[in-house]
């Protein structure tokens, strides 16, 4: 491992060090007790003294701070983020139900608006000055801007209301009944049909990023000298493409990271929206019930999600690009 | 530049100075709206005038939502929530992106610390940072808002601070320098000129960003029940479970909408015509804010 590799690890591990304390410190830094959250607000300063001291002893709050924050870094290594102060489940229970329709969700829409984003800006590139190219520029930039919920709705009056194709929320029907192999195919086209919409709004929001800069990307390197060698050289056209894409891909991997680093949180107004049962959904019920705890867990998850993708990137562009090798 | 960059470099984008020119009238108008509401409205936006979700008709031109409200005089007034977050927010974070991004090249015992703490709120995601903030401080336009400022700055600070670190490097820099300039006179007199076109572009998309979230955060519940605004609206309507059975979504649900969209649109295009117009070498896609 060389000198590189080794600062982005710990440049991670101190990152990591200031948002676990940074989730500690913040509620406890802004104005409000803790204890506010528990009951709703103003009522606990009318409950006798005595209980409020029985809430603070439950709680941990009338320990000094340094032996709160080294309660919660226990509790951290053992996996624990606390209890749900509206639930009083396990918070690490609540949010590892949430996760995995997250990740499908927006991993599969990430994956895909890369692959179309990639597939349109490499024609767009390659025949600049083609009708489609001109059209495609422009029309892509236009529905970028539009505000994902307006996508939502278009997506939910069009396809789920007026043509009946798709369902406007949820995640599965509700009583599926699964027994035997014919019933698992129905349930995976079950679980396909419903991520539909929730998808193709994040696709419409996420694919234009990914043509632009491989359109961008691809331009500037194909006017590069070296592709001029390598035309000169009599090169075929497919391999040209080869090698001025090999060229254009640290930035396209750069975006890609980028947007797999909110991975937890990416999809939330889409997920509320379409009541898909991910994190996002898992924030929107938690900030209903001001359910404190939660919304922490929901943040250190999605805080430590990203620390480790950009990690990962880091090292990957480093696998990628043999420049970014030597020391800075 | 070299003759096979130049004749493969797509035409440059046509550019009409009319949309910029439209752009700019289609804010104007909503934020005169904004600003003349009570005088605009029809009603006043929260007593109940008419039945629940009643359809668009002369005497509520855009109909009612579930509690009567008049939705034309609601839409007036969300503006002016919308507006403020959107411009107020972006005021802050451009004043202490500029600043940071300044010091961190001038003041050098704040370099150190600056860029730590630059870097570390890049690296921290920031929509449940700003609900976190939001749900612990309360709801609130001015919560609102200082969380949306504290989270708006880092990234641009970034690219401060790149132009600033290659202006302190040119010559005339070192004249200055070696005339007897203190540092504070070059970053005043060498260096503000070089950011301020940064900070309008920097300024336009914020106020775009701050009005996408605003929107955004009400949809996820936190919106300020007692300030309106379009994306309570927009929230109120997701919550109405009849929604989209009827045709109540296309006179309740779709005017903040598209009111959002189009302000994002104008500020865009204003900004990128501003962008182009300062630096034609950057014309490639750049994340918000």
């Amino acid at each position: 491992m060389t000198a590189v590799a080794r600062a982005h690890i710990l440049r991670f591990a101190l990152l990591l060090a200031v948002v676990v304390i940074l989730n500690f410190l913040l509620p406890r830094l802004l104005p409000g007790s803790p204890l506010s959250g528990a009951t709703g607000d103003a009522t606990v300063a009318f409950l006798p003294a005595a209980a409020q001291a029985e809430m603070r002893r439950t709680y941990g709050t009338d320990r000094p701070l340094s032996a709160q924050f080294v309660a919660y870094l226990g509790g951290l290594r053992r996996g624990d983020l606390g209890r749900s102060l509206a639930t009083h489940r396990p918070v690490t229970d609540m949010i590892g139900e949430r996760l995995p329709w997250t990740f499908a969700l927006v991993g599969s829409a990430v994956a895909l608006s890369a692959v179309l984003g990639a597939a349109l800006g490499t024609a767009a590139a390659w025949r600049p000055y083609s009708a489609a190219a001109r059209f495609l520029g422009p029309l892509v930039i236009g529905v970028g801007a539009l505000p994902e919920f307006l996508v939502a709705m278009g997506l939910i009056v069009f396809l789920g209301i007026a043509l009946r194709l798709f369902p406007v929320g949820g995640a599965t029907t509700p009583f599926l009944v699964v027994s035997d192999l014919r019933g698992w195919l129905v349930a995976a086209r079950d679980l396909l049909w419903h991520a539909a919409l929730p998808a193709t709004t994040l696709v419409i929001g996420l694919a234009p990023a990914f043509f632009l800069l491989s359109r961008n990307a691809l331009v500037a390197v194909l006017g590069e000298p070296f592709l001029l060698t390598a035309r000169g050289k009599g090169l075929g056209e497919h391999r040209i493409l080869w090698h001025a894409w090999r060229n254009a891909l640290p930035p396209l991997v750069t975006l890609l990271g980028l947007r797999l680093a909110v991975v937890v949180t990416g999809a939330a107004l889409v997920e509320r929206i379409f009541a898909y049962p991910g994190m996002g959904m898992l924030l929107f019920e938690a900030v209903a019930r001001r359910d404190y705890s939660v919304l922490q867990g929901i943040f250190l998850t999605a805080s430590v999600v990203m620390l480790a993708v950009n990690l990962m990137l880091d090292l990957l562009a480093f696998v990628l690009d043999p420049r970014t090798r030597r020391t800075p | 530049m070299n003759l096979a960059a130049t004749l493969l470099r797509p035409r440059r984008r046509f550019r009409p100075h009319g949309a910029v020119l439209m752009a700019a009238l289609v804010l104007g108008g909503i934020i005169v709206a904004a600003v003349l509401a009570g005088a605009f409205a029809p009603y006043p936006p929260r007593s109940a005038t008419g039945t629940p979700v009643e359809a668009p008709s002369p005497s509520h031109r855009l109909g009612t939502n579930d509690l009567g409200q008049d939705l034309l005089s609601v839409w007036l007034h969300g503006a002016r929530a919308s507006l403020i977050v959107g411009f107020v927010t972006a005021l802050l974070s451009t004043a202490a992106s500029g600043a940071v991004g300044l010091l961190s090249v001038t003041w050098r015992p704040g370099r150190v610390p600056l860029l730590a703490t630059t870097d570390g709120l890049l690296a921290i995601p920031h929509l449940p940072m700003i609900v976190l903030i939001v749900a612990l401080l309360g709801p609130g336009l001015l919560h609102l808002i200082a969380a949306l400022a504290f989270l708006g700055w880092p990234a641009y600070a970034r690219v401060v601070r790149a132009q600033a670190q290659a202006t302190v490097q040119r010559d005339y820099v070192e004249a200055a320098r070696a005339l007897g300039a203190s540092e504070a006179r070059i970053a005043r007199t060498c260096l503000v000129p070089e950011i301020l076109p940064l900070l309008w572009t920097k300024f336009l998309l914020t106020v775009r960003w701050a009005i996408l979230m605003e929107a955004t955060l009400a949809l996820m519940g936190l919106g300020d029940p007692t300030q309106m605004s379009w994306g309570l609206t927009l929230n109120s309507a997701f919550a109405y479970p009849l929604l989209f059975i009827g045709d109540a979504w296309l006179w309740w649900a779709l005017p903040p909408a598209i009111a959002v969209a189009v302000i994002t649109l104008a500020l865009s295009t204003i900004g990128q015509d501003f962008e182009n117009w300062l630096n034609p070498a950057s014309q490639r896609a750049r994340r918000n804010p």
